[in-house]
């Protein structure tokens, strides 16, 4: 298997040395207050060790040769753990009049901002922790093999910031819960920069029912480095929608694990407009038998944007399900990504597994990378992908414009309609139309 | 698949073993154990090289000392000791023969028992064969009616004694010494392979052909093979390797470049049927080959197609690189693992002229324990306008211990540039196999069938004598598998 070396052959790339800018970066882990539970700390120590030993991945890394973290040693990133001062009224409103609400500023969980729907209950990592939330611990120390991701290593490290949200088995909630990452970043041109470590974790349990509506959002320079955690219980529904709108300047690293049970139904849906340097992770665990879970996203790049969509599906048992459908637009020097990979296991025979990726391509210098990778041991499974990469289809472009649709337009409304067949697969309406909506202003302000 | 107890044991008495794993009792001829820059300067003694050889040879082994393996293939193996193999063995009695008359008996036998009637191919086949044994090139057949059409078709050492000037000129151009651990271990101790020239517009009048066998116990074979078609030129390049059973693991590490120039075509065919080792993994043969060809004029072309049912490990990706404007790569591959055979195959497609076309078919099939991995790249860059790419690559399940993966790496860096990947895995369908038993077919004719019809794609890009072997091929490293 795919050991540690340095050499680069055949093109292929693997791993490297670290950035040397990268080790600084834990000093302030291990200033840290010792927390009340054993686990948190034991935690940290694994994620500094492991960040210490490998450092930031390069693109020498194999998983890692199209998303080139450079930039990042541009700026000094220090975490401060005192409670950030703001503006609540400067806030950004919320999408959805009727949904319930959780904010978190710099990844600190502010409690008076935030109203939940009945049967959902939230309180901040380090809370919940100490009054120990039944799952938490072994729901939060199921990161994966940190050495494979070093910014999940570096989240652990900083574990302490973040929420725990958590809906009673059986209740199935209608109200959409709207969770909001604001980040308040330095000055555009500053050295220093604040690093933001959240961790949240959302518990469905027995036979429950959620929809999420996760806004990622700040301003200047910022490091937002997340790990969310969903843990489904059986047959419960999870609707995961997110909008990553981070600032222009900022760096965002999302990493998202999704551990299902039986019986359960994920439906994931991300789009991204923000963010200088950014990569969302999804590791879609389909723990037991007969599980559904679909992702799919949308990206809308442009400038010098770098942003890259990293998708895991794993089945560990019979009869699941897994979709992946990514489809995006990149202009000006914009640089797009996609990794997806399907892994049947031995035991989950009877396996559903699709993936797709489409990129359009606006400009001569727009880049597109994609690796859709299947790694499957059992032979009674019907698993497929198709990538494709292109540019926008000029018999279609003729057709609209030998009928007096005027050049841009015509280009705005096929960028549209190759976009609308993945943001059809968001069954939650409201939320469809939310993600329309972006792409018509991203198209309008791209016309500026 | 339901099997009985009974079928299943009827199947493994008929089970054909590795027809090709006879060794032959030749005297023959080995440097010492082991590597070091002596044994390189006794192999290149013993070939009575020029200097610029033996230093090339020196710096590839001095930089190979210092060069990490390369770990990122699905493959896993323990370490290779490099010391514990000889890297040169010549059979005795082989003073270059001028014709078949003088080559030893006992080496014709070798290849009649293959498959591989040199006499009769020269008689009827008409295809002119070079046939390497161990590290040295026992004979090469034809090269009067190659010489009158000018083309030149002989072993590497004897190009560098005889065309000194073209392979200075070309060897390492595609595949440098620095490229890879094993390619650079070859450019060490490549001892001999196969040179082909054809120049400005000669279609060559025949298939050329090589066959290599591994035959001493514990040898490496280093070959290396170097193309050149010049200007308006036509080749078509067949190539067979067969080892003895052993218990021990062998090394291949060969180095394949190939050059067309400006409207010339290369056509590159494989069948390789290295021995795969035993059902429980002993022994087999370390098939690391580095193979690429450069599509170096306008409107060349460039087209690899491997079928390969042999070796314990497989670790190879026949690439191109498409620099010529308008010059067009093609990739038609079947590979089949069985028992506990890895491979870890595909290619490498490099988009560099304007309109480019590359096509690529990967037809994977796993069976038993085996692990089959297909490992592609395609790259457009930048100034690649218009390229054109189609990837297509399916995998076949036979029972449910094997694994079967795909890890395609796809670039873009041009917007009109057009690429397409699709990649599917299944099992054969219990439908299809029913549909043919009901029609009286036994089940594993049936399976033969279904899997023929599976590579029929790669296969009829195969000249027509490979093809028939290729299917044979393919229908006996399956049997046994069914269930």
């Amino acid at each position: 298997m795919t050991g540690a070396t340095t050499a680069k052959d055949e093109g292929f790339m693997q791993q490297g040395e670290p950035l040397a800018a990268a080790l600084p970066w834990l000093e302030d882990a291990r200033a840290l207050e010792k927390p009340a539970a054993g686990w948190v700390n034991a935690l940290r120590e694994t994620g500094a060790d492991s960040f210490a030993h490998t450092g930031l991945p390069t693109p020498r890394w194999e998983g890692w040769q199209y998303t080139n973290l450079r930039p990042l040693a541009k700026h000094k990133f220090h975490y401060d753990p005192a409670p950030v001062n703001f503006d609540a009224a400067a806030l950004p409103a919320p999408l959805l009049a009727d949904a319930g609400r959780v904010v978190l500023v710099n990844g600190q969980y502010q409690e008076k901002l935030s109203t939940l729907p009945e049967g959902v209950e939230a309180a901040s990592l380090m809370e919940a922790a100490a009054q120990k939330w039944p799952g938490i611990e072994d729901q939060l120390v199921r990161v994966g093999d940190l050495a494979q991701t070093p910014l999940t290593a570096l989240n652990s490290a900083y574990l302490k910031d973040g929420f725990v949200l958590r809906v009673a088995k059986g209740r199935d909630i209608e109200q959409p819960v709207e969770v909001l990452y604001y980040n308040i970043g330095a000055e555009k041109d500053a050295q220093a920069a604040p690093a933001i470590y959240p961790r949240a974790l959302y518990q469905l349990g027995e036979n429950s029912g959620l929809t999420i509506i996760e806004r990622h959002m700040g301003q200047g320079v910022y490091l937002a480095n997340s790990y969310i955690a969903a843990a489904q219980d059986s047959a419960s529904r999870l609707r995961f929608y997110r909008f990553m709108a981070e600032s222009g300047d900022a760096f965002h690293f999302s990493n998202t694990a999704l551990q299902q049970e039986k019986n359960g139904y994920f439906e994931g849906f991300s789009s991204a407009t923000g963010g200088a340097v950014a990569r969302q992770e999804f590791r879609l665990l389909l723990i037991d038998t007969l599980n559904s879970a679909s992702i799919g996203g949308i990206y809308l790049l442009d400038g010098q944007q770098s942003h890259d969509f990293t998708i895991l599906a794993d089945h560990f048992e019979e009869g699941g399900k897994s979709a992946q459908h990514f489809k995006g637009v990149i202009d000006d020097q914009a640089r797009a990504v996609f990794q997806g990979k399907i892994h049947v296991r031995r035991s989950a025979q009877k396996t559903d597994g699709y993936q797709s990726h489409h990129a359009l391509l606006l400009s001569a210098a727009a880049e597109a990378s994609a690796k859709p990778e299947l790694e499957i041991y059992a032979d009674d499974v019907k698993c497929s992908h198709g990538a494709t990469s292109g540019f926008l289809d000029p018999v279609a472009l003729f057709y609209l414009r030998s009928r007096g649709i005027p050049v841009d337009d015509a280009k705005d409304m096929l960028v549209e309609s190759f976009l609308n067949e993945n943001l059809e697969k968001v069954s939650c309406e409201p939320v469809r139309d939310l993600y329309r909506a972006q792409v018509s202003a991203w198209l309008a302000g791209r016309r500026k | 698949m339901p099997v009985t107890q009974e079928t299943l044991q009827t199947v493994q008495s008929l089970e054909k073993k590795y027809e090709a794993g006879f060794v032959t009792d030749i005297e023959s001829e080995v440097a010492p154990k082991g590597l070091s820059e002596d044994i390189i300067r006794f192999i290149s003694a013993k070939k009575e090289e020029p200097q610029w050889l033996l230093d090339a040879r020196l710096k590839a082994y001095r930089h190979w000392l210092e060069m990490p393996e390369p770990h990122w293939a699905m493959v896993s193996f323990p370490p290779i000791d490099y010391q514990d193999a000889w890297y040169y063995a010549a059979p005795k009695n082989t003073n270059r023969p001028k014709s078949l008359d003088e080559v030893d008996p006992k080496l014709l036998e070798t290849y009649q028992k293959l498959g591989i009637p040199l006499r009769e191919q020269e008689m009827l086949a008409g295809v002119a064969v070079d046939a390497v044994f161990d590290s040295v090139s026992v004979v090469t057949t034809f090269r009067e009616k190659l010489h009158k059409a000018g083309v030149v078709f002989c072993s590497i050492s004897e190009a560098v004694r005889e065309y000194p000037e073209l392979v200075q000129k070309y060897m390492g151009s595609v595949v440098p010494y620095t490229d890879n651990k094993h390619a650079c271990l070859n450019a060490a101790v490549f001892t001999d392979g196969t040179f082909v020239y054809i120049p400005e517009g000669v279609r060559c009048p025949m298939e050329l052909s090589t066959y290599f066998r591994i035959n001493e116990a514990k040898t490496g074979q280093f070959e290396r093979t170097l193309i050149i078609a010049e200007k308006g030129s036509y080749v078509s390049y067949l190539e067979g390797c067969t080892a003895p059973q052993r218990d021990e693991n062998q090394l291949h590490a060969a180095v394949v470049e190939l050059i067309a120039m400006e409207d010339a075509e290369i056509k590159y065919s494989t069948v390789q049927n290295w021995y795969p080792g035993d059902e429980n993994g002993k022994g087999g043969i370390y098939n690391f080959v580095t193979k690429r060809g450069l599509c170096k004029g306008a409107r060349s072309k460039i087209s690899w197609t491997q079928v390969e049912t042999g070796s314990a490990i497989t670790w190879k990706y026949p690439s191109c690189i498409l620099q010529g404007d308008e010059s067009v790569g093609e990739f038609y591959s079947v590979a089949l693992t069985n028992n506990m055979q890895q491979a870890d195959t595909g290619t490498k497609t490099i988009h560099l002229g304007k309109n480019t076309r590359s096509r690529i078919i990967s037809k994977g099939l796993s069976a038993e324990r085996s692990n089959n991995t297909y490992r592609g790249l395609v790259r457009i860059s930048g100034k690649a306008e218009n390229a054109r790419n189609y990837t297509q690559c399916d995998s076949l399940l036979i029972g449910d211990k094997c694994g079967a993966h795909t890890v395609p790496y796809v670039e873009n860096k041009n917007p009109t540039a057009t690429l397409e990947h699709e990649a599917s895995t299944s099992k054969i369908s219990d439908a299809q196999l029913f549909y043919c038993r009901q029609r009286g077919i036994p089940q594993e004719e049936a399976l033969t069938l279904i899997v023929n019809g599976f590579c029929r794609e790669v296969l009829q890009h195969l000249p027509m004598e490979f093809a028939v072997e290729a299917q044979k091929l393919v229908a006996i490293s399956l049997e046994g598998s069914v269930g």
